[in-house]
């Protein structure tokens, strides 16, 4: 296959990167197995492996890959062709978010989404990762994917063997799936009445406490959170909420519910209120009504509940063979650099400033459009027109690869 | 006291005599029953019917057998753990290496151990997701946290099980071993007979049904679903040819790249069987369709079909 211009240059451009950018080397080094895809062939080459740094580096300057991958598994023999003679010895946890995944991005520009998915990745990492499984920072590694998102590597030794069964349930917690609601709301039983020898008993349920820790803690902040919210509206401007939120749910609620479940909560003297029983006798029976109960349980099911999970990829996750970015490769579809970062550099991190690679330099680049293009790189504006441009080296590796402009005619 | 001894002095013969029960009430309940110990002596011939129990269980070497009785034994350890109190407790868990602390009113453990002795454990009451969980750690009552060690247990009799036995062991026990190995293999042709069967569409979860037919039209199937399906088939016991014929009425079939992937994933090739996808990655996988009532209480593809045969069988 005769290689068009615009692939030479940035073939040429990947490879002076490689020789010249130190390289990230995943612990464990010779035990990964790689993989690789090209510009200038199809499919994919894998199961290499390299025992000593300086041979990948080779590899990558002389071969070019397009996008470069290892296993988040160590291996007895990385460079085996079945699983089984490769031998499994452990693998890394690894987290993958990307804009499919967090709702509402893929719609987004592509700077836009990127934000929006760094957004869910602060919080996996700062709730979920770091508060309630209570990772260490130094076994965290956080990186840019290059693309449309971000992974998480933790290498504690108390995770690399897991199954993957046991990496799911750790996706499932996140994300809250099979959250039992009666186990958040814990209930007593209690004797209403007798008639003969028949007892009447009944269920009282309480709130959960935020002390509790868990998924117990994060529901008794969320449902705060939409009380608080309710609190500061008007009974008309709280109802009409109300029954926005009750749109998708499954069955039907009606006015009067609402309404009943609205006085239940925010009616009558303050401090005598039932949102102030709530709050300050941790009970949930507070509803005159059952179906104001109910209503209201819904709401904690499918508002709290869902504005309070975390975001991540399950079947990345439970894939205990994973091959993944290696960090300080570069991406073929973006020409950014998968750039590894840590919690405190991750707040500031613009990928439109910080991952674009050092080595390519700005020496100008004449190149063609066939749309106009708005784009801010490294703290540099460019509005192109359609047509002919001259743009710094970086840019031109970038808009080529996104396949917003070509070389020659 | 020295093993020659154990296994040949007259004063042992209730030991060896409790050994064998130890074993002989496993075979047949599944389980180890309590034996009352009132005296000293009592007490000595229940410990030192534990380690007889092992030399025949090794010495019937039977790796389905070892792991039935590596879970009795831990259980009835269970059992005892449970009324003992919370130092002993605590210390018997730290012995086995796990890493616990007391906390107001329980116990925590390390999540990552936690998830690794609950694995067995599906209801939904022992999923992650319904645990108190606080920097890392699980809290548990007293209940559960001997559950655990029940688990780390069963895990630890079965890699430390069989033994290594010598020839006067297998003398001694000749008679229990083949007795043993009779009743094992009387079962285990039970279990062949009764087999899957003839594989039986109908029992079909509603997810193979419907990766079935998509194959059968031609329809566009993910990897994932063709895998799935063949590892299904694979497990139900039928052998390549008869998967490749299953499938050879599609449009597009293409029999030699299918019998590659089929022979693959049965085994064949790549020495690995795999067996189908539980149903929670099949979800995330995109290939769960149309569960019905009884996908709601099952975890994995292959319990639908079992437990299908199973009620046709009993309306019989």
């Amino acid at each position: 296959m005769p290689l068009d211009e615009s692939t030479r240059f940035v073939m040429r451009m990947f490879s002076k990167h490689y020789r010249e950018a130190p390289l990230h080397m995943p612990d464990r080094f010779s035990k990964r197995e790689f993989g690789f895809m090209f510009f200038d062939r199809q499919g994919m080459v894998r199961h290499v492996g390299f025992p000593q740094r300086a041979q990948l580096k080779n590899y990558l300057v002389e071969q070019v890959p397009a996008h470069v991958y290892y296993s988040c598994a160590y291996y007895e023999k990385p460079d085996a062709q079945t699983m089984a003679e490769k031998s499994w010895q452990g693998a890394d946890l690894i987290f993958d978010l990307d804009a499919d995944h967090v709702e509402g991005a893929q719609d987004l520009p592509y700077a836009k989404m990127l934000v929006r998915v760094k957004e869910e990745v602060i919080r996996l990492i700062d709730e979920f990762l770091l508060g309630d499984l209570g990772f260490d920072q130094d076994d965290l590694r956080i990186v840019f994917s290059g693309g449309r998102g971000y992974h998480v590597h933790i290498s504690d030794p108390k995770v690399l063997k897991l199954s993957s069964h046991e990496r799911r349930e750790i996706v499932d917690y996140i994300t809250g799936t099979d959250l039992d609601i009666d186990w958040v709301f814990p209930s007593t039983t209690f004797e209403i009445g007798r008639f003969k020898d028949r007892v009447d008993a009944d269920r009282k349920r309480a709130m959960p406490l935020a002390s509790e820790g868990g998924w117990r803690a994060r529901m008794r902040k969320g449902i705060d959170s939409l009380l608080e919210e309710l609190e500061r509206l008007t009974n008309t401007e709280a109802t009409m909420r109300l029954a926005e939120m009750f749109k998708d749910s499954k069955r039907e609620i009606g006015k009067k519910t609402i309404e009943g479940l609205y006085k239940d909560l925010f009616g009558g003297r303050k401090g005598r209120r039932g949102v102030d029983r709530m709050r300050d006798e941790n009970t949930f029976e507070v509803f005159s009504e059952k179906r104001h109960a109910d209503a209201f349980m819904d709401l904690v099911d499918m508002r709290v509940r869902v504005k309070m999970k975390g975001e991540t990829d399950e079947p990345v996750t439970s894939d205990i063979k994973r091959l993944i970015r290696l960090p300080s490769s570069l991406h073929g579809k973006t020409g950014f650099e998968v750039v590894p970062l840590d919690r405190d550099r991750l707040d500031e991190f613009d990928p439109f400033r910080d991952a674009v690679p050092e080595t390519l330099g700005d020496e100008a680049v004449e190149i063609v459009l066939e749309n106009p293009v708005q784009l801010d790189l490294r703290d540099e504006r460019f509005d192109l027109g359609p047509g002919k441009a001259e743009v710094p080296t970086f840019a031109a590796v970038h808009l080529i690869c996104r396949k917003q402009a070509r070389i020659g005619p | 006291m020295t093993l020659d001894q154990l296994m040949s002095s007259v004063a042992y013969e209730r030991a060896r005599y409790q050994g064998r029960e130890r074993v002989m009430e496993m075979l047949v309940d599944g389980s180890i029953d309590d034996h009352p110990m009132t005296t000293k002596v009592d007490a000595t011939i229940e410990l030192l019917s534990y380690p007889i129990a092992r030399m025949i269980v090794s010495a019937v070497a039977d790796p389905g057998f070892v792991r039935r009785y590596a879970i009795a034994e831990a259980k009835k350890a269970n059992e005892r753990l449970r009324n003992e109190d919370i130092p002993f407790v605590m210390k018997v868990a730290g012995e086995l290496g796990l890493d616990v602390s007391p906390e107001d009113g329980g116990f925590s453990i390390d999540f990552a151990d936690f998830l690794r002795f609950s694995a067995k454990m599906r209801s939904k009451s022992w999923k992650l997701v319904n645990q108190k969980i606080q920097k890392g750690r699980v809290q548990l009552t007293k209940y559960r946290l001997t559950r655990i060690i029940e688990s780390v247990l069963t895990e630890k009799f079965s890699s430390e099980l069989p033994l290594e036995v010598n020839e006067a062991i297998l003398g001694k026990f000749a008679r229990e071993i083949e007795e043993i190995k009779a009743v094992l293999e009387v079962r285990r042709k039970e279990q062949r007979t009764e087999g899957m069967g003839r594989v039986s569409i109908v029992r079909f979860p509603p997810c193979m049904k419907k990766l079935l037919e998509m194959i059968r039209a031609g329809e566009n199937v993910p990897h994932s679903g063709r895998f799935a399906l063949v590892a299904f088939l694979h497990t139900l016991g039928m052998d390549s040819e008869e998967i490749l014929e299953t499938f050879s009425t599609a449009p597009d079939f293409d029999e030699r790249k299918s019998r590659y992937q089929v022979e693959h994933i049965s085994g064949e090739i790549s020495g690995t069987e795999y067996t189908p996808p539980e149903c929670s990655t099949m979800k995330s996988y995109g290939i769960c369709f149309d569960p019905d009532d009884l996908c709601q209480r099952i975890k994995h593809p292959l319990s639908y079909y079992r437990f299908k045969r199973r009620a046709f069988r009993s309306r019989k």
